[in-house]
């Protein structure tokens, strides 16, 4: 290869480069620029393949969330088992298992569903929420109780959603639901 | 292995992962193949391919389609585990990605080879880019967020159970408060000093701390890990595959 042919191949990879880091960066950029064609654009370019985010523990985290569940057996409910707090106990003894996956996928669809009901107070559903963020939280648990307490057939559970933060404790109280 | 270890909850026809089928267009539907067309068979293969595809990568027989096809792999994986995914795994997909242009085996054209030569640092420092993006990024949004900015970020991180264990939890709040503001220093530094030799043994010393304690202590495991494994590329072992491939154009 001749230093002009060298040259000009360094030239195309840098402005690839320069362009992927670019469009990147712009991905990423806590401001998002207000150019609509432009954002479509750059969300065409970086998703999937170039999809992530760096923003780390921000805000830092400052609630601690709890998920309860309980179901009913041929006697009476059990009592409430937090969930949650069970695969972080199991993840904690072991690291190196993978339990990290469990704990995330809980814990993710639980502030996603906590989230969702940010604007309302603590309080009991006599009927389930109809949101898809309760939607995935509620497959997850029905599968969760069905692997882990090993129940068959139709399962009648309740669920508890508890927020704890510095100045404010938040409930939510879910009623009668039912996995066939 | 986490993958197999973990098997029954997020790949078995008893799995917690939400699974929505979702056809966009060819382009992205191809790394959400496992995602639309799943079956336990299929998972199954995609994490043995990516074993033997590894395997093949650290014996230094790859090439660029089957670095390519692990990266493929790799990418429907975390598509189907979406909600369990961190930081680490989407650097991962990145590693994954500019790995398709190392090409450990010299060729005997020297023209082709010029070629691949380029192409190999070129991706080699497309990922120390993107490393020092992601660190100056991680620092920035840190910068503009108050928890972190008055000092409390990692003392409050630390009292969340999930983050935290009984000696993170001990650890005065003036040692945290002098972390955080080392952390955000690091995070913004990292980007600049990684390039001048005298700095690097202070930044990965530090880093290395700081993501072992992530991994071990916080528990996002595959996250430090990850980014301990990225400080390997600020090394010089790549000087060996340039040895390489100038001993293949000799020859």
């Amino acid at each position: 290869m001749n230093q002009t042919t060298k040259r000009l191949f360094a030239i195309v990879l840098g402005a690839v480069l320069f362009f992927h880091f670019m469009m990147i960066l712009f991905y990423c950029y806590p401001n998002k620029m207000k150019h609509k064609k432009f954002n479509f654009v750059n969300s065409l370019y970086i998703y999937p393949a170039f999809h992530q985010n760096w923003n780390l523990f921000v805000p830092a985290p400052n609630v601690e969330r709890k998920l309860f569940v309980r179901y009913k057996t041929k006697i009476a409910f059990t009592n409430w088992q937090d969930i949650l707090s069970r695969e972080i106990v199991h993840h904690k003894q072991n690291r190196l298992l993978g339990n990290e996956s469990r704990v995330l996928l809980l814990s993710n669809s639980l502030i996603y569903e906590l989230n969702s009901m940010d604007d309302k107070e603590s309080c009991v559903f006599n009927n389930k929420p109809s949101n898809n963020e309760f939607k995935v939280l509620q497959f997850e648990i029905e599968k969760y109780v069905r692997l882990e307490f090993q129940l068959n057939g139709t399962i009648n559970y309740e669920l508890l959603l508890v927020s704890t933060g510095k100045t404010k404790t938040k409930a939510y109280y879910i009623k009668s639901l039912a996995a066939n | 292995m986490v993958y197999l270890f973990q098997f029954k909850a997020l790949f078995s026809e008893q799995r917690f992962i939400y699974h929505h089928v979702n056809h966009i267009n060819p382009v992205v539907d191809s790394a959400f193949f496992l995602n639309n067309h799943y079956s336990v068979l299929l998972a199954l293969l995609f994490i043995f391919s990516v074993g033997i595809l590894s395997i093949i990568g650290l014996l230094r027989k790859s090439n660029y389609i089957s670095n390519l096809t692990l990266w493929l792999l790799v990418m429907n994986l975390t598509s189907f585990l979406y909600p369990t995914l961190t930081a680490g795994d989407y650097l991962l997909n990145q590693l994954l990605f500019f790995n398709c242009f190392f090409m450990p085996q010299a060729s005997k054209n020297s023209v082709l080879n010029d070629m691949k030569t380029a192409l190999h640092n070129t991706a080699l420092l497309a990922i120390k880019l993107q490393v020092c993006l992601a660190y100056f990024l991680a620092g920035y949004f840190k910068v503009i967020d108050d928890s972190w900015m008055n000092g409390d970020a990692i003392y409050q991180t630390f009292q969340i159970p999930e983050f935290s264990n009984a000696l993170l939890v001990s650890i005065p709040y003036s040692i945290t408060v002098v972390l955080t503001y080392f952390t955000i220093a690091y995070q913004l530094s990292f980007a600049f000093l990684v390039w001048f030799r005298p700095f690097k043994i202070y930044l990965f010393s530090f880093g290395i701390m700081q993501h072992l304690l992530i991994a071990f202590g916080m528990g996002l495991f595959q996250f430090g890990v990850i980014m301990c494994i990225c400080y390997i590329l600020f090394l010089k072992y790549d000087n060996r595959f340039q040895a390489d491939f100038a001993d293949g154009a000799d020859k």
